[in-house]
């Protein structure tokens, strides 16, 4: 019987080299001009892309808002966060509908029919806060109002 | 584990030179450090146990948690000891007034975030942040509660992921890609909504996890856990139209005894502090608690290596499929099909020992003790997260019940006993029950790196040359490198073997092809084999790993027998019931077939 301990082959850890690889952010935003969104197929050929894992890929992904990870949904609700919404309340509303709908700013509920965003002033300040789904404004809105509104168009299903 | 042994190379290496000693003063003492020195490390080995949450021993700190702030002299920040590095002539004060007023406060925010869950938390009384509320004498909250509306994950069978638990300090994500390279998990979203999760928004059972468990070992809180299922044992032990019998595995009896606090009273432990064989105490706790008989998984240790070391001299002989790769460790099984399914036909078709065992008392145990098959439930207690995963596995079933019904990790077994208030300690120890209680020495080293090969390469030679081989034969396969390969001339036989300990070894060896130099791959998943497997006990310095082992080598050391077919229960469970090794009865019972996916789709699918 012979027992040799043989060279362990130590070849470099061939699992991520990074350098030279392109940037994760780079190589998503050009799906996401291509798409609109990111469509999960595209977020994998990109981690494969740039070397690293889909998990770390998808953590970028769904750090930033300007990422968007669904399809625009069927209604896009804008909730303005100018200084005179602001003053009067935005956030609290913003808050309101983010717990509603059971999503963050630029994402879409699971059911496709919302997607969430925010902009800097609608140019309604005297009815602020304010809020405009597909175009149409709604003045004032109390926080309270939100399950009625979102009613409206989920009732038009 | 595997972070510490690089660590300490490094230390040892750097600038090929031990690092210069510097002199630094703690709280008003001098102590001496080497130059560039993790500071955290340098005050926890000192005296002074600076809390920590986010590090882990031997990766760079992130900063993560800071709760591990100190004052530096002249600077008026405080700083996270975890990423501070030694200077000469350093003066760090671990509790000035300021310290422990910005460490109250972080420990404040952590818990306001956090629920008041204790009194139910699977972690009670293990849990580091619950440790640190005592430490600090936290009585009260000073901010209010504010969950994050986060649901949890429980669709893994080995593993459950609580998020409102969850500190988001990331050592399990870091021990998955760092240590494992599995890269199953990472940190998603952002805010309030911020949790730990398996990419594209799929559950943890649907992902790239392998469930060995290495992250519920590193995490400190109840976030995420060994999936529990000590009530479904109760339930099965009061059930009167059941059998209960238990199994336990070889490394479970070198490590369990820590959960008292200590080696057994009765069972003595070794010089240097290795764990005598703990695993009379438990036979005599499972029977107190009902178990209606235990028997050893390691009597399936023996069998695996009966089949596994023929499959290797045939393939060998026909020179197909080569490497063969063992196939007793579930995650290993688990990552191969999910990371690289293309090397799957490498994997032998051996169950593991567990699963061998079941179907062993599920097939021929009945007969023997003329026991009606349909009652006998077979209850193993493993060392292992992946082994809950594996049972579930439906090619593991007969008669619409897993062979294995029910899996408990050795935490779990811990509690277990304590719920029934049972210290096995104090217990006479029984012997296993027969005939599947009888093992060889070579069953017991299954439970430490290189065992599975060293193991198998007793059997093999045996078998090529007629011969049992001289103790100590193999042992060059033992070690705590990540990756150690031996050649071996048995006759005229020559077999190239390497011993993996650790995914991100396993990882290399396939990426790089390298696995191609070898006729015979044993891989265990856990960094250093089942003895720091998933389900052990936590809080394991490798020190303490290492004595583990140790334990387990004792074991073989003092059995008669050192290779696998000298059992004589072996011996005669092949005459009576098996035949030959693999022939069609031991196919049927003792082996089985994979399921490769493409893991990119299941992902895409979500
Ligand atoms: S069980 Fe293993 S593979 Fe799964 S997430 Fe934890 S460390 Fe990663
Ligand atoms: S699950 Fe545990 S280890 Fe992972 S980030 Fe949360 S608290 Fe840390
Ligand atoms: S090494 Fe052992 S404990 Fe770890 S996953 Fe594999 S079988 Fe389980
Ligand atoms: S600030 Fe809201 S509409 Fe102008
Ligand atoms: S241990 Fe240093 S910040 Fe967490």
């Amino acid at each position: 019987m012979k027992v040799l301990p043989l060279p362990v082959d130590s070849p470099h850890a061939a699992t991520h080299p990074s350098s030279d690889r392109p940037s994760i952010i780079i190589l998503l935003q050009e799906v996401q001009e291509k798409h609109g969104y990111l469509p999960r197929q595209e977020v994998i050929r990109c981690a494969h892309e740039a070397g690293i894992s889909v998990a770390q890929a998808y953590g970028v992904a769904s750090f930033y808002n300007f990422f968007k990870l669904a399809p625009p949904g069927k209604h896009t609700i804008r909730v303005c966060l100018g200084t005179a919404c602001h003053v009067q309340g935005a956030q609290g509303l913003l808050q309101q509908l983010q717990s509603e709908l059971g999503i963050e700013t630029g994402e879409t509920t699971p059911d496709g029919l919302f997607s969430l965003e925010t902009v800097a002033c609608l140019g309604a300040c005297s009815m602020s806060p304010a809020l405009v789904i597909d175009g149409e404004v709604f003045g004032r809105v109390n926080p309270r109002q939100v399950p009625r509104i979102l009613g409206r168009y989920r009732r038009r299903e | 584990m595997q972070n510490e042994l690089k660590r300490n190379a490094t230390l040892q290496t750097q600038a090929g030179s031990p690092a210069e000693m510097v002199t630094i003063r703690v709280n008003g003492l001098p102590i001496q450090a080497p130059q560039g020195a993790n500071l955290l490390e340098v005050l926890q080995a000192s005296g002074f146990p600076v809390p920590s949450l986010c590090y882990l021993k031997g990766m760079p700190g992130i900063g993560a948690c800071r709760l591990c702030l100190v004052e530096l002299a002249g600077d008026h920040r405080l700083h996270a000891a975890c990423s501070t590095q030694v200077r000469e002539g350093m003066e760090v004060s671990t509790h000035s007034p300021r310290v422990m007023e910005a460490r109250r406060t972080v420990l404040q925010l952590l818990l306001a975030g956090h629920p008041n869950d204790c009194l139910f938390c699977q972690r009670s009384g293990d849990c580091d942040l619950q440790t640190l509320a005592v430490q600090y004498g936290v009585r009260h909250r000073d901010y209010e509660t504010v969950l994050r509306p986060l649901p949890p994950d429980r669709s893994s069978p080995a593993l459950a992921y609580d998020p409102q638990k969850c500190i988001l300090c990331q050592r399990c994500v870091r021990v998955c890609s760092e240590v494992q390279a599995v890269e199953a998990i990472g940190l998603v979203r952002r805010g309030m909504r911020m949790q730990v999760a398996p990419p594209l928004g799929v559950d943890w059972a649907t992902s790239g996890c392998v469930s060995c468990g290495q992250c519920s070992l590193a995490c400190p809180t109840g976030a995420l856990t060994e999936k529990d299922d000590v009530s479904r044992v109760w339930e099965a032990l009061q059930d009167p139209d059941r059998v209960v019998v238990a199994q336990i595995a070889p490394a479970v009896r070198v490590s369990a005894a820590e959960l008292w606090g200590g080696p057994a009273t009765n069972g003595t432990p070794g010089p240097n502090g290795v764990p005598g064989d703990f695993s009379g105490q438990l036979v005599s706790a499972l029977k107190a608690m009902g178990f209606h008989a235990v028997f050893d998984t390691q009597f399936a240790a023996d069998l695996t290596i009966m089949e596994e070391s023929r499959e290797l001299l045939q393939r060998l002989q026909r020179g197909e499929r080569l490497p063969l790769f063992t196939s007793c460790c579930p995650a290993w099984v688990r990552f191969l099909e999910r990371h690289f399914p293309d090397q799957v036909p490498h994997l032998s078709s051996c169950r593991s020992p567990q699963g061998m065992l079941s179907s062993v008392l599920r097939h021929i145990y009945p007969q023997v003790a003329g026991l009606d098959p349909e009652q006998v439930t077979v209850v193993s207690i493993m060392p292992c997260t992946a082994k809950k995963d594996e049972a579930s596995r439906p090619e593991l079933s007969s008669d619409g019940r897993p062979e294995t019904e029910i899996v408990l990790t050795t935490r779990e077994l811990g509690r277990m006993l304590r719920q029934a208030g049972i210290d096995p300690r104090a217990l006479p120890p029984q012997p296993f029950d027969d005939p599947l209680g009888e093992s060889t020495g070579a069953a017991a080293i299954f439970g430490a790196s290189g065992g599975v090969a060293e193991a198998a390469l007793r059997e093999a030679y045996s078998v090529v040359t007629g011969q049992i081989p001289p103790r100590p034969a193999f042992q060059a396969v033992r070690g705590w490198d990540d990756l150690r390969s031996v050649e071996i001339e048995m006759g005229n036989v020559t077999v190239r073997c390497a011993v993996v300990s650790g995914l991100k070894g396993a990882r290399r060896l396939l990426e790089t092809g390298a696995y191609r130099n070898y006729h015979f791959i044993e891989v265990m998943a856990c960094p250093g084999g089942c003895v720091d497997g998933g389900g052990q006990p936590r809080h394991a310095p490798l020190a303490r790993i290492q004595r583990r082992a140790a334990g387990l080598h004792a074991i073989d050391d003092e059995k008669p027998h050192y290779v696998s077919h000298q059992n004589p229960a072996i011996q005669r469970i092949y005459q009576e019931f098996l035949g030959e090794p693999g022939s069609a009865v031991a196919h049927r019972l003792l082996h089985t077939t994979y399921a490769p996916v493409d893991l990119d789709q299941l992902l895409a699918q979500g």
